[in-house]
């Protein structure tokens, strides 16, 4: 089936030729675990099939609000696909059968959410935050808890939801002034308003359970004051099933640039002094209870970022594929006869672009998720450093993959020039809808804070190192292929600046000139990104360039396209290795100039005058 | 009761082909492959019948080289018990004959109570097996079946007929059908039925043991359709552009005599 939505031989390449998924298979927890390959291309099928042609519907359509009743109606279309979703039992496919999950290993699972992202965003966004909650009180509920709410979450049969926001905390979540007073029963009566909502109401599930953070009455100010709530919209009864209504309603959604089918609630809780809550884990640990489905959910908008990516470079390469413009500049091509634009240089260098961004940012997904999958059947120091990885990575995969989405997305549009900018193809609505993947979860001005001051300085750079330690081994690697040996010494180069960018940072921490770190935050994990991805280019050539010696050898170009347009594998590993190397002799040329931008002395941001912007 | 389903593995019919070597076949590298569609009706049709009657025995049953085993698969994580594998390196060289024959050969003495298969294959289309195998056997088969019910040993089908007229038939089991197109909607497999797929019984069975028989037909050769002229662009204002349609309607085709 062609697809535009996922590159399904690249996701490959990296499950099994990169990361070597089948080796993690042969840990016991992963044993059962080897046919991947048949749940990856059954998620395509799905995706293409039921997914995606709910999605331009959806877009168009919207969701509607009924300030009547209250109540809030998703497009028709997705009624029949979000069902199919479920009864395929997707969404806990890396859970624990004990919850009714199959176990695969995460970086099996991420693939699987990047093609259901790319499929429909709308859709999977909304089941993907049910998986969350159902998550937390997986690791947080009591018995009785995991007993009524848990399953029907993992099952998606109820809608989660991720209650922190309101209006005047906002990234600022100690903020909160929801507030939750004691009842005699145990339960706490919540009353406050939340925003943002996303899925907080429709007509998809039967009952919704809100995971709301509200203070306990007394408790102290700032985010330890905080606690976790499960407040359910139908109250279950004994038997789990949903009986009472709860004094929780959505009183109106929000009218956006995009994410049209997946609508975004103002919730009030307890305007009738009528919403009852359950304590979710220890009183006052909401804050780092709330962290745990928001490091997955943010490893996760990295993924839907990538989705976006991948979904308008496809469409991109098919556009000009289609579209016959001008002469070729190529001399041994007839200059008069109109060709497919995807031949003219201009074209091509936006499609290798991001091409280059794609693979990239897929790799480092994938193997953010690998270390996760590494860090549950390693032990010790080992499974630490695992981990370490994650916590460094996190904030890079959230950050990076979403700002280059809508890059990428802006470059889609500019390929098909007018028309991509019509809402006949899909560029114009991907570029609309990746843009809040920048926002989702904590703004990727709030990842780079994280990057820099918890991940970065807060770890003493242990973490980094254990990074930069894998960089090295894939440099050495590298450097022993003759033919990469140039790309090897360019991405080192790279690696060395950034060590020494990071020490420098580490300097500037303790010195008079502490603050110029706060104006360095995005400019570097923006740099850290794009050595991330060299290394990770890095790594994929040193796998795609002995297998295209293989197919092609070191034929001239006339030969060597002759065996490209024969041999799709060759073919595919000749776009392996001219992205790997646009992007390292390329791309990365860029990231030195910007190695000279932090070192940078002066700092007009930090001596800037707030009344100084405007006259 | 004991079903017998007969499944082909067929390249994506969005493959871009090339012809073999020897241009009697196409070439099978770099193909991605699926389950015959046909098949998927068959199976589809066989697993409704086991969720109402729990105790049917359901087999699958595939003729190829190793890579046929992805198809089975796919047919035991949709709800099939067990698949056997007929090993054939070249079954793209048999006829449909043969093909029919092996199959034959196999269910012969397994007392199938009920034997579906798709209509046609997709790569080669000839639309024989199925009722060939029923001849083979001995048993009724009816073919193009877009409609089925079984009520206690006898099934009610119906057939598609060209026009878009239907037949309703009724056969006593055991009996063959050839499944068509609409017949019902394949369910994709669940994630934990794609698990347990991979625990399920899958006898591998020489083709040798099964082949007793001749091909009667050999394809000599297989070719690229031949590129038709391009198409014919109309000028003009209105009123002189319909002059010339009907001119050339009348003058190059049948559609006004």
């Amino acid at each position: 089936m062609a697809t535009l939505l996922v590159d399904k031989r690249d996701q490959m390449f990296i499950l099994k030729e990169m990361l070597d998924i089948d080796a993690l298979c042969r840990f016991p927890k992963y044993a059962s675990h080897t046919g991947y390959p048949m749940v990856l291309t059954e998620a395509h099928k799905f995706a293409n099939v039921e997914l995606h042609p709910a999605t331009a519907e959806g877009d168009r359509q919207g969701c509607t609000y009924d300030p009547k009743t209250r109540a809030v109606t998703f497009p028709d279309c997705f009624k029949g696909p979000y069902r199919k979703l479920l009864d395929g039992g997707w969404l806990a496919m890396c859970d624990s059968p004990e919850v009714g999950g199959d176990g695969f290993p995460l970086t099996v699972g991420t693939a699987v959410s990047e093609v259901f992202y790319a499929g429909c965003f709308y859709l999977y966004g909304a089941a993907e935050l049910t998986h969350a909650a159902a998550k937390v009180i997986e690791t947080y509920g009591s018995d009785e808890q995991k007993r009524i709410y848990m399953k029907r979450l993992f099952a998606g049969e109820w809608q989660g939801t991720m209650c922190l926001t309101e209006p005047q905390a906002g990234s600022d979540v100690g903020a909160v002034q929801t507030v939750a007073r004691p009842n005699a029963d145990g339960s706490y009566n919540i009353v406050g308003t939340k925003i943002f909502i996303t899925a907080g109401e429709h007509d998809l599930t039967d009952n919704f359970v809100h995971m709301v953070l509200a203070r306990i009455e007394g408790d102290p100010a700032g985010t330890r004051g905080l606690s976790l709530f499960i407040v359910p919209k139908f109250t279950p009864d004994a038997a789990g099933n949903p009986g009472a209504r709860n004094d929780v309603y959505c009183t109106g959604i929000e009218h956006k640039m995009g994410l049209h089918g997946l609508v975004t609630c103002t919730m009030a809780f307890g305007d009738s002094n009528g919403c009852t809550g359950y304590l979710l884990g220890e009183r006052g640990k909401g804050m780092p209870e709330m962290f745990h489905m928001m490091n997955e959910q943010r490893l996760l908008v990295g993924v839907e970022g990538l989705s976006f990516s991948s979904n308008a470079f496809l469409h991109a390469v098919d556009y000009t594929q289609n579209r016959f413009q001008g002469g070729s500049v190529y001399p041994d091509r007839d200059r008069n006869a109109p060709v497919a634009i995807i031949n003219h240089p201009d074209v091509k260098r936006m499609l290798l672009t991001m091409k280059a961004y794609v693979e990239g940012g897929r790799a480092l997904a994938y193997f953010t998720s690998y270390c996760i999958d590494q860090a549950g059947v390693t032990e010790g120091e080992e499974s630490g450093r695992w981990h370490g990885l994650v916590e460094l990575l996190t904030p890079i995969v959230k950050a990076y993959n979403t700002d280059k989405s809508w890059e990428i997305t802006a470059l889609a549009i500019q390929c098909a020039g007018g028309y991509g900018y019509c809402s006949d193809y899909p560029f114009e609505r991907l570029a609309r809808d990746c843009k809040v993947t920048t926002l989702f979860e904590g703004t990727n001005g709030i990842q780079a804070i994280d990057l820099m001051f918890r991940k970065l300085l807060g770890n003493k750079l242990v973490n980094f190192r254990t990074l930069t330690g894998k960089m090295d081994r894939t440099i050495a690697e590298a450097g022993r292929i003759e033919s990469l040996a140039g790309y090897a010494a360019t991405v080192r180069r790279a690696k060395e600046e950034l060590e020494a960018t990071v020490e420098g940072l580490a300097a500037l921490a303790g010195s008079e000139q502490g603050l110029d770190l706060y104006a360095k935050t995005a400019p570097f994990l923006d740099l850290m990104g794009d050595v991330t991805l060299a290394w990770l280019h890095l790594w994929q050539l040193t796998i795609a360039e002995p297998k295209l010696m293989e197919a092609v050898g070191a034929k001239g170009k006339g030969e060597r396209e002759a065996i490209l347009a024969k041999n799709k594998n060759a073919a595919f590993y000749y776009g392996k290795v001219m992205a790997g190397q646009f992007y390292i002799g390329t791309l990365l040329k860029n990231s030195f100039g910007k190695f000279e931008r932090l070192r940078a002395e002066e700092n007009p941001v930090i001596d800037m005058f707030e009344k100084s912007f405007v006259a | 009761m004991k079903v017998l389903v007969c499944i082909k593995q067929v390249p994506d019919m969005e493959s871009r082909f090339k012809l073999n070597a020897a241009g009697n076949w196409y070439d099978t590298a770099d193909l991605a492959w699926r389950m015959n569609e046909y098949d998927e009706f068959a199976v589809e049709q066989a697993v409704l019948l086991k969720e109402k009657a729990p105790d049917t025995e359901l087999v699958a049953l595939s003729i190829g080289p190793e890579r046929v085993k992805e198809a089975m698969k796919k047919a035991l994580a949709m709800g099939i018990d067990r698949g056997v594998h007929v090993q054939d390196e070249a079954s793209f060289e048999k006829d449909p004959y043969q093909i029919a024959s092996v199959i034959a050969e196999y269910a012969r003495n397994e007392n199938f109570d009920l034997i579906l298969t798709g209509m046609q294959s997709q790569d080669r289309g000839s639309a024989q097996v199925g009722i060939l195998v029923g001849e083979m056997l001995g048993l009724p088969a009816v073919s193009t079946v877009v409609g089925f019910a079984l009520d206690g040993q006898v099934v009610t089908a119906k057939r598609e007929l060209e026009g878009g007229l239907k037949a309703v038939v009724k056969v006593g089991l055991p009996a063959l059908f050839t499944c068509q197109l609409g017949l019902n909607t394949p369910r994709y497999p669940t994630l934990p039925n794609i698990m347990k797929a991979k625990k399920k019984e899958l006898t591998a069975i020489p083709v040798a043991t099964l082949l007793k028989d001749e091909a009667l037909a050999v394809t000599e050769k297989v070719s690229y359709p031949e590129k038709r002229g391009s198409g014919l662009v109309l000028e003009g204002e209105i009123g002189e552009l319909t002059t010339k349609l009907v001119a050339l309607l009348k003058e190059k085709t049948s559609v006004f005599k």
